[in-house]
């Protein structure tokens, strides 16, 4: 075990990380480090790396912790961390020196190494082993798929684990309150602009956003990295202001300029990491009204499957988890955004479920489909 | 050995060739020639018969993508190709003069087999052309009583038309990849 450990790459999730910082670590890895590590997605890697001077860093690390509890994290900081933080991870000072970082990583492979010794316990009680059903295959093609999606990211679903429904605190931390984030300014301002038939300025602590008249378009001078930070953080929008402007026709193609339903879906993203809308039933069946426009859209994981689901029959966010064995918050996720752009609606009134269409017959080429799927994602 | 297929359709350029050739495993057999009629005015080359690429799976399974030409005066071939097929790609330009004119044409001409098979449409050069929109061509759908995944697609782009046919599939079975859960409820 030990041998086929050191001669492989070890895989590292770079959580809370943008692109930039992500090639300096691939980088290091292949050059100075010889391929001693590889930067993988969240669920395949053996161990995390946290910037500790990013946003939100310490609840991001504890989020890990509780989602992959035997997976070591190398955290780096310009300052020194707490024993109380570090909590058995391997911590780095900023800036990172090679021969630091090559010793971080053997440091993160024993600690592999240790978690992954055979257990005495286990050894002579195996069917204690409390593994979770295998819901869905973990094969060549059901990676790349996940890859193909760059769905993986942290910062799209989060990394909560599923919660109860029946323990209240647990309860509420599945929700979130878009009209507290940029995510619900954006959403007024959509609205400002409809009725108006304007331009709308929208101006707080973030760079400023300006909405077409039409409320297709949005410009944006900045990018995702800098805007994040506005995005998840609630309570930024206190003193923000929108105004109807006097302002040429704005077109894609011009500077910063993006589609609006393309934007408000990553807010949503943002904001929501893995939760629900306030008010929405875990229980009441979701109605989509059409399917999103997914490629053009942030490809979260399970979407076109939770999309294909709702729009045979609606069911509800929990049912919906269960049915296709996804994490909750990749349902919660994915309809915190569809509901962003009008697209999903829980159907909390009765008359609302009378709307329900029938589930369609079943198919009879279920193998046949499932190859086909498997090689359009292990392609891409 | 089983004959699958799924059939690309839609009007003269719309994509039907470009998007076979990005999803083929092999180079498509291509049956393009000089445009002599009003096809002239939309483009230099037209498929006059059919295209055709395939998708390999593992083993020596093969999916067999078909693209119809889109001159109407061959719509009598249609239906011979879409029969026993998986599903429709049905792709419309925003391009063209009348797209909705399109669209509707050709839900027509596939109605029987869209309500028995797979559907997806997919938009191009709706980067160029705005109008219609998303919401119109959905508007348009759900008069026939369609609930369709609509995309905007390039069709030059692998991933787009790759998207196009998961939804197709997902479409006719949502819990793929995970049956046993899907088919016990």
């Amino acid at each position: 075990m030990s041998a086929q450990l050191e001669r492989r790459a070890l895989r590292l999730a770079a959580i809370g990380m943008d692109e930039r910082q992500c090639n300096t670590l691939r980088l290091m890895c292949q050059g100075p480090c010889h391929n001693a590590c590889a930067l993988v997605n969240e669920i395949e890697a053996e161990a995390s790396v946290l910037d500790m001077d990013g946003y939100q860093a310490t609840s991001r690390l504890a989020e890990l912790r509780q989602a992959y509890p035997e997976r070591p994290a190398l955290l780096l900081s310009l300052r020194p961390l707490s024993e109380e933080l570090r909590a058995g991870d391997v911590y780095v000072s900023k800036p990172v020196r090679i021969e630091e970082f090559k010793q971080a990583l053997a440091e993160l492979r024993r600690i592999r190494q240790t978690a992954a010794a055979p257990r005495p316990e286990r050894i002579e009680h195996p069917v204690s082993r409390n593994f979770q059903p295998l819901t869905t295959p973990a094969n060549g093609a059901h990676r790349a798929a996940r890859l193909m999606d760059g769905a993986l990211d942290h910062a799209y679903v989060g990394s909560a684990p599923d919660i109860d429904p029946g323990v209240p605190a647990q309860l509420e931390k599945a929700y979130y309150d878009p009209d507290r984030y940029l995510q619900g300014i954006v959403a007024r301002a959509r609205e400002m602009a409809r009725a108006q038939r304007c331009n709308v300025l929208i101006r707080g602590a973030w760079p400023a956003l300006t909405l077409s008249a039409d409320a297709t378009l949005v410009q944006v001078l900045e990018t995702d990295s800098h805007l994040r930070p506005y995005c998840v953080q609630p309570d930024v929008v206190g003193g923000a202001s929108l105004d109807c402007i006097d302002a040429p026709p704005m077109q894609l193609g011009q500077p910063g300029v993006v589609s609006l339903d393309v934007f408000l879906w990553k807010l949503a993203l943002f904001a929501a990491r893995g939760r629900l809308p306030r008010n929405t039933s875990l229980d009441a069946p979701v109605l989509l009204r059409h399917w999103p426009n997914f490629t053009r859209l942030t490809l979260t994981p399970g979407a076109l499957n939770i999309a294909a689901l709702w729009a045979a029959r609606p069911h509800s966010p929990l049912r919906t988890a269960q049915l296709l064995g996804l994490p909750q918050r990749h349902v919660f996720a994915f309809y915190s955004a569809a509901h962003a752009l009008d697209l999903a609606v829980s159907m909390q009134r009765s008359a609302d479920r009378m709307l329900a269409p029938e589930t369609p017959p079943p198919m009879p080429h279920q193998g046949l489909l499932r190859r086909i799927l498997g090689k359009l994602r292990i392609k891409q | 050995m089983a004959h699958h297929k799924i059939i690309f359709s839609g009007p003269v350029g719309a994509g039907k060739t470009t998007a076979i050739t990005a999803l083929s495993d092999v180079p498509p057999i291509e049956t393009e020639a000089t445009a002599s009629d009003h096809t002239r005015q939309t483009k230099d080359k037209t498929t006059v018969a059919l295209d055709y690429g395939v998708l390999k799976l593992d083993g020596s399974e093969r999916i067999h993508l078909y693209g119809t030409p889109g001159q109407e005066r061959f719509d009598f071939m249609w239906e011979i190709l879409s029969e026993g097929a998986i599903g429709l790609v049905l792709l419309i330009s925003n391009a063209r003069p009348e797209p909705l004119a399109d669209l509707r044409q050709f839900l027509e001409a596939f109605r029987p087999f869209i309500d028995q098979a797979g559907f997806v449409l997919g938009i191009t050069r709706s980067d160029s052309h705005r109008a219609p929109d998303l919401h119109t061509y959905r508007q348009h759908l759900a008069q026939a009583g369609l609930k369709a995944p609509v995309f905007e697609v390039d069709a030059r782009q692998r991933r787009d038309v790759a998207l196009m046919v998961e939804a197709l599939l997902l479409s006719l079975d949502p819990g793929l990849e995970v049956p046993a859960a899907l088919s016990a409820s």
